[in-house]
């Protein structure tokens, strides 16, 4: 029977996903957590826009980054109840399309903060089940917490076999430095430890906020810290940003303030793994870990930022769901 | 010997409902073997009913790969444990 299994990795940042192409290959894509109203608009002969418009409850949206050049209002969240939103919705949407989720047999893997993990886990499986019921005759959700997708990327490999038996007995710290969060678990014999648990309210977003005021104040810009942090995170990713066509080189700015975010995350760590030593392993996570991979080294002697962190947590839920394939 | 059956299917690719159907279908062309063949013709949507080429040349390649025993020789069964519970627990 032909199975497939795809992961949807729905961050506040960006939407990360992962799946098989009609090769076989695997395959991972990124876009932007943005999503605005659509507005069909003024359409010219021959001026083909590049849109990725996701229809979700009689609604049309426009997901990534084209709603910030043509939505009029842009939807936004970072509580709770996000994932039971329209635009939350539109953005798992359009990544089950990105991943070409139609199979017979479908699994698809994804993953909540760990604070959410146990209220939510039912409803977010039931609203993907609504998204994806028409995908498969046979659907099967499983909803994971986020950081134990970076652990499962690491104890899988993408056939879904474990490649690192040393994982299963191990007590490995996880810390996934996302967006506007960052959460933490310890994973000890391969369950989650309760008292190290938790999430707190740093993330990337953080240091761009305060990026974006710098730059106010030193080059006389306007950023929006609420509609610009997708365009100031690119800016901060390549050390640059152009001002009235001059390129300019904003390392000596950014770098202070990945400092202090880097302090602060650190001394929340700390607060829960104390000096780390019970700890065989600690692993950074996410698309800050990436970014502050310079800044953390200082975190602990073991501690490592995963490769290509920002997919590590799809990774694992990819990783995670070929097991579950192989063993159905 | 069994008469060979034909069997002829109009499907809209542009449908998901009608693209999971088409890959059952394949999936019973695989089990029943040489007695069965399915032959399909594709909607193109906007452009017109337009035959294409077999489904069988566009199955894809991981789709039709066997999901074996997962575990190596030696701590297997202790291994195999440990993963069936975490699968339990998620």
């Amino acid at each position: 029977m032909s199975r497939k299994v795809v992961a949807v990795d729905a961050g506040y940042g960006d939407v990360k996903i992962k799946f098989r192409d009609k090769n076989g290959v695997v395959q991972d894509d990124i876009f932007n957590s943005i999503v605005g109203n659509y507005d069909p608009g003024i359409s010219v002969d021959g001026l083909k826009s590049e849109m990725d418009i996701v229809e979700v409850d009689g609604e049309k949206f426009i997901v990534g980054r084209g709603a910030l050049k043509h939505s009029s209002r842009i939807f936004n969240g970072r509580d709770k109840d996000w994932i039971t939103s329209a635009a939350y919705k539109a953005l798992f949407a359009a990544g089950l399309y990105k991943c070409g989720c139609n199979a017979v047999d479908l699994i698809i893997m994804s993953g909540l903060p760990v604070t959410f993990y146990r209220s939510d886990k039912a409803r977010l499986e039931g609203i993907i089940r609504d998204l994806a019921h028409t995908c498969s005759l046979k659907l099967t959700v499983k909803v994971i917490p986020q950081p134990v997708g970076a652990f499962f990327s690491l104890l899988f490999d993408e056939e879904g076999q474990v490649k690192d038996e040393s994982l299963l007995s191990g007590r490995v710290g996880v810390l996934d430095i996302g967006f506007f969060t960052s959460d933490l678990v310890t994973m000890d014999e391969l369950e989650i430890v309760d008292k190290q648990i938790g999430s707190f309210e740093n993330g990337v977003s953080t240091a761009l906020e305060a990026i974006i005021k710098d730059f106010n104040s030193e080059f006389g810009t306007r950023y929006d810290s609420h509609k610009d942090l997708h365009k100031i995170e690119s800016a901060v990713r390549a050390g640059k940003i152009k001002i009235s066509g001059e390129e300019i080189d904003i390392t000596r700015i950014v770098n202070g303030r990945l400092d202090e975010l880097a302090d602060e995350i650190k001394t929340n760590a700390k607060t829960t793994w104390k000096d780390g030593l019970d700890l065989d392993q600690v692993i950074l996570c996410g698309g800050g870990a990436a970014l502050l991979n310079g800044q953390l080294k200082s975190l602990y002697s073991h501690a490592r930022v995963i490769e290509n962190s920002q997919f590590a947590n799809v990774t694992g839920y990819f990783n995670f769901g070929e097991n579950i394939a192989r063993e159905a | 010997m069994k008469k060979k059956q034909i069997i002829k299917v109009t499907l809209n690719v542009s449908n998901p409902i009608d693209a999971v159907i088409m890959d059952y279908l394949q999936d019973k062309k695989n089990a029943a073997g040489h007695l069965v063949k399915l032959s399909f013709e594709r909607l193109i949507a906007g452009g017109g009913s337009q035959p294409a080429a077999p489904v069988t040349a566009a199955m894809p390649q991981a789709e039709q790969k066997s999901y074996g025993p997962t575990i190596r020789a030696g701590e297997a069964s202790e291994v195999k444990g440990k993963v069936a519970k975490l699968r339990s627990t998620y």
